[in-house]
C-alpha cells in the first residue's frame, strides 16, 4: 500500500494542498452566486404560478435533485460538448473549470430554488395583506416585506449548500480541474504517503466547513434578530 | 365621505354579501355589528379590494371605483385613500415600530427619509408608543403591537379608516388600551368604520351603527338608537345575546398619556 | 435532433446490469449506518461520559467532510491499521486480501452512520416524553421502552428524513468507481467510452438515478401516508 506511515509529511501537505485553498474557495463562491441567481429565477414561475414555466421548473429541479452529481459532472462535461459538436458550435476551448462551475450551480439552483420557496411560503399572508392595504404593488410587497424574510429563514438551507459545495468541489479533480483533492491525489502518487495526503487534505476541509458553520449562525443570529427565538433553531439537515 | 352601493360577492355557490348599501359622512363613525359569517369582514375587505367584490362600486370623495371592471392602477391609487388595522395587526415583523410606520410613507408615498420618521415619531407618540420606537414587533405585547398598526394606518392621512375587528385577538386586559386609542382619534374627525363586537364601545363612539346577517344590513340607524330600541327583532336577539360589558368608559379617568 | 435514441435505450439496459452493486451499496450501508446512528444517537441522548464527545467528533468530523474523504481515509488508512494490529499475532500481509468492496461498503456505512444519528436523534426528540414515562409506568426497563415505543414512533417520524438518507447514499454510491467498483457510474464510463457516445449514455445513467430516486420518494410519501393514517384515528 506504501510506504510506513510518517507524521511529517502530514504538515508538509498541508502547506502544498493550501496553495490550492484559492481555486477551491474560487469554485465553491462562483457555484454558490450563480447557483442562487438561477435558483431565484427557476423559482419565480413556482411561485407566481406562471403557466408552462412553472412545470418546467418542477422537472428541472427534480432532475437535479434526483440525479447524482457526478453524473451530472460527465453528462455536461462530456455531453455537452459532443451535442454541440453535433449542431455545429465547437466548445474544445472552453476550460474545464467552466464545466465545473455550470454543473455546480445548476445543481446548487435546484436546491436554493426550493428553499426559497419554503421560505416564502413561510411568511404568513396578513402581511402581504398590510403591504398592500398600505398601497404597495405586488413587487413592492414582495421585495420589501416578503424577501427579506424569506432570505432570514432560509439561511440555515443555504448554509447547508455552500459547505455542500465546499464538498462537492472535492469531485471536480475527475474532469481535470487542478482543485486540493486533485492536488493531494499527485501528491500521493509521488510520493507514495497517500495516507498522509488525505489526511492533511481532510483536515483543510473539515476546518473551513466548520468556520463556514460558525460563520453563517452568526449571520443567522443576526438577521433574524427581529424574531430572536427563531435564531439557531436551523440545525444541519 | 364614503359610499357603498350594490355589493354583492360570492365564495363558490355561497353568497357572501348580497348587495350592500351603506354610507358614512365625511367625519362619521361607523359600527358593523353582526354575527360569524354575516360577511362584515368580508364588505370591509371588498373597499380596500383585499377581496375582489363580483359587483358593486365604492364612493371616496369624488372618486368612484367599479369593483367588477377595476384595474391594477386604479386599485392602487384608490388604496390609498384607505388604510386598515387587521385583526391579527399584521405588522411587518422584520422591522422596528418606526419602521413599520414610515416604511409606507417611504416606498408607496415617496417621502423623504427625515420627513418620514418625522411623521412616524408624531404618529407613534399620538398612539402612546413614542418609547418603543426601535422595538420589533416580537417584543410588543399585542395591545402594543396593535396600536402599532393603527399609527401605521393612521400616518397615511387616509380619507376612510377601515378597522377589521381590531380587538378581536387581544388579551381581555389589553383590549381598553386599543379601544381607548381608537376613541381618541375618532374625536379627531377621521371618517371611520369598525367591524367589531365590542357592543359598549360601539355604542359609546360610533355616530352609527349597522347590524348585519347573512349578507344584509337587516338594520342601522343612528348608535343610541339602535342599541336602545332596535326596530328589528333579529338586531333585538343579537344585542341581547351579546351584551357583555368588556369595556367601560375611561374618558373621564385616564389621560390619554398613560394608555400603557 | 442530434441525440441517439437508439443508443441511449440500448446504453440504458447495458448499464442497467450494475443495478444490483449499486442497490447493495445503497443499502448495506444504509442499513449497517442505522445501527451505527441509532448507537451514536443514544450516546448522545443520554449523555454517556467520554463516549459521547466521540461520538460528537465523529458525527461532525463525517459532515464535514467530503465524502470521497471517507472512501479515501478508509481505503488508504484502514490496512495500515489492521497490518498494525496482525502484525501483533503475528499474521502479515492481511489487507491485501481483503476485497476491495469491503472497505467501500465500511467507508459508505461510516457515512450514514453519521447523518442516520442525527436524524434519529431527531426523531427521537419528535417523541413526545409522556410516552417514555408511560412505558416506564407500566414497568417496562429501559431497553424494551426505547425498543417497543420509542425508537418504533422515532422511526415513523424521521420517514422524510431518512428518505432523503437512502437518495444520498444511492447518489453518492457513485464514488465507488474511485475504487474500481463497478456500479452504475462506472458502468456508463466503460459503455460511454466503447463507442464515444458520452451523451447519451450518462443521459441514460442519469435517467436510471433519476427514476430511482423518484420511486424511493414515492415509497417513503406513500409509507408516511400509512403510518400517519394509524396516528391521526383515535379509538373508534
Amino acid at each position: 500500500m506504501g510506504r510506513r506511515f510518517d507524521a511529517a509529511y502530514v504538515l508538509e501537505f498541508l502547506w502544498r494542498l493550501l496553495e490550492y485553498f484559492q481555486i477551491t474557495m474560487y469554485i465553491v463562491a462562483a457555484s454558490f452566486l450563480l447557483g442562487m441567481l438561477v435558483g431565484f429565477l427557476v423559482a419565480l414561475p413556482r411561485l407566481y404560478r406562471i403557466p408552462v414555466l412553472d412545470r418546467c421548473s418542477a422537472v428541472y429541479v427534480s432532475f437535479f435533485r434526483g440525479t447524482p452529481i457526478l453524473i451530472q459532472l460527465f453528462l455536461i462535461y462530456f455531453g455537452l460538448p459532443e451535442w454541440a459538436g453535433r449542431v455545429g458550435l465547437n466548445l474544445d476551448r472552453v476550460p474545464a473549470l467552466a464545466f465545473v462551475i455550470l454543473t455546480y450551480a445548476l445543481n446548487t439552483g435546484a436546491f436554493v430554488s426550493e428553499a426559497i420557496r419554503a421560505g416564502v411560503g413561510s411568511v404568513d399572508r396578513g402581511q402581504v395583506e398590510a403591504a398592500y392595504s398600505v398601497g404597495m404593488s405586488s413587487y413592492q410587497a414582495f421585495t420589501r416585506i416578503v424577501l427579506p424574510q424569506a432570505l432570514a429563514v432560509s439561511l440555515p438551507v443555504l448554509a447547508n449548500l455552500v459547505i455542500g459545495g465546499l464538498k462537492d468541489s472535492s469531485l471536480a479533480f475527475t474532469v481535470g480541474v487542478m482543485e486540493m483533492t486533485g492536488r493531494a491525489r499527485t501528491l500521493g502518487v509521488a510520493t507514495q504517503h497517500f495516507i498522509e495526503a488525505y489526511i492533511a487534505l481532510s483536515v483543510i476541509y473539515y476546518v473551513v466547513s466548520l468556520v463556514l458553520e460558525h460563520g453563517f449562525r452568526l449571520l443567522e443570529k443576526r438577521m433574524l434578530r427581529y424574531e430572536p427565538h427563531l435564531a439557531g433553531r436551523g440545525k444541519r439537515g | 365621505m364614503i359610499r357603498l352601493s350594490g355589493i354583492k360577492k360570492r365564495f363558490g355557490t355561497n353568497e357572501v354579501l348580497k348587495g350592500i348599501d351603506l354610507e358614512a359622512a365625511s367625519g362619521e363613525v361607523v359600527a358593523i355589528l353582526g354575527p360569524s359569517g354575516s360577511g362584515k369582514s368580508t364588505l370591509l375587505r371588498c373597499i380596500n379590494v383585499l377581496e375582489r367584490a363580483d359587483e358593486g362600486f365604492v364612493q371616496i370623495g369624488e372618486h368612484t371605483l367599479d369593483l367588477r371592471k377595476a384595474n391594477r392602477k386604479e386599485i392602487l391609487a384608490f388604496r390609498r385613500r384607505t388604510a386598515m388595522v387587521f385583526q391579527h395587526y399584521n405588522l411587518f415583523r422584520h422591522m422596528t415600530a418606526l419602521q413599520n410606520v414610515a416604511e409606507a410613507l417611504v416606498t408607496v408615498r415617496g417621502m423623504s427619509k427625515p420627513a418620514a420618521r418625522e411623521k412616524s415619531i408624531r404618529a407613534l407618540e399620538q398612539v402612546g408608543l413614542g418609547h418603543k420606537l426601535n422595538e420589533y414587533p416580537s417584543r410588543l405585547s399585542g395591545g402594543q403591537q396593535q396600536r402599532v398598526g393603527i399609527a401605521r394606518a393612521l400616518a397615511l392621512d387616509p380619507e376612510v379608516l377601515l378597522l377589521d375587528e381590531p380587538t378581536s385577538s387581544l388579551d381581555p386586559e389589553l383590549v381598553s388600551e386599543v379601544l381607548d386609542t381608537i376613541r381618541s382619534i375618532a374625536e379627531q374627525g377621521i371618517t371611520m368604520l369598525i367591524v367589531t363586537h365590542e357592543l359598549t364601545f360601539a355604542k359609546e363612539v360610533a355616530d352609527k351603527t349597522v347590524f348585519m346577517e347573512n349578507g344584509v344590513i337587516v338594520e342601522e340607524g343612528r348608535s343610541a338608537d339602535l342599541f336602545d330600541r332596535p326596530r328589528s327583532e333579529r338586531t333585538r336577539q343579537f344585542l341581547q345575546h351579546h351584551s357583555g360589558h368588556r369595556w367601560t368608559t375611561s374618558r373621564q379617568t385616564i389621560p390619554r398619556q398613560t394608555i400603557l | 435532433m442530434s441525440f441517439d435514441l437508439g443508443f441511449a435505450f440500448h446504453a440504458l439496459l447495458l448499464i442497467a446490469s450494475a443495478l444490483p452493486t449499486t442497490f447493495m451499496l445503497t443499502f448495506v450501508s444504509t442499513g449497517c449506518g442505522l445501527l451505527i446512528g441509532i448507537v451514536v444517537a443514544l450516546v448522545r441522548l443520554n449523555n454517556v461520559r467520554v463516549v459521547r464527545h466521540l461520538a460528537a467528533f465523529y458525527v461532525s468530523f463525517i459532515r464535514g467532510t467530503p465524502v470521497l474523504m471517507h472512501l479515501f481515509l478508509v481505503y488508504f488508512g484502514l490496512p495500515v491499521l489492521i497490518d498494525e494490529v496482525c502484525s501483533w499475532f503475528g499474521a502479515a500481509g492481511v489487507s491485501v486480501r481483503i476485497p476491495l468492496v469491503w472497505f467501500v461498503l465500511t467507508a459508505f456505512s461510516l457515512t450514514a452512520g453519521a447523518y442516520l444519528s442525527e436524524v434519529v436523534r431527531s426523531g427521537i426528540a419528535a417523541v413526545d416524553r409522556g410516552q417514555l414515562e408511560a412505558a416506564y409506568a407500566v414497568g417496562m426497563t429501559t431497553s424494551q421502552a426505547y425498543r417497543r415505543i420509542v425508537l418504533p414512533q422515532a422511526l415513523a417520524a424521521s420517514l422524510p428524513n431518512l428518505a432523503n438518507i437512502v437518495v444520498g447514499m444511492l447518489h453518492g454510491s457513485t464514488l465507488a468507481f474511485t475504487l474500481t467498483v463497478v456500479e452504475i457510474f462506472g458502468k456508463t464510463q466503460l459503455v460511454a467510452a466503447q463507442g464515444w457516445n458520452y451523451l447519451e449514455s450518462f443521459a441514460a445513467a442519469a435517467l436510471l438515478y433519476w427514476g430511482l430516486t423518484v420511486l424511493i420518494e414515492n415509497i417513503a410519501a406513500g409509507l408516511e401516508r400509512r403510518i400517519n393514517r394509524f396516528a391521526k384515528g383515535g379509538v373508534a
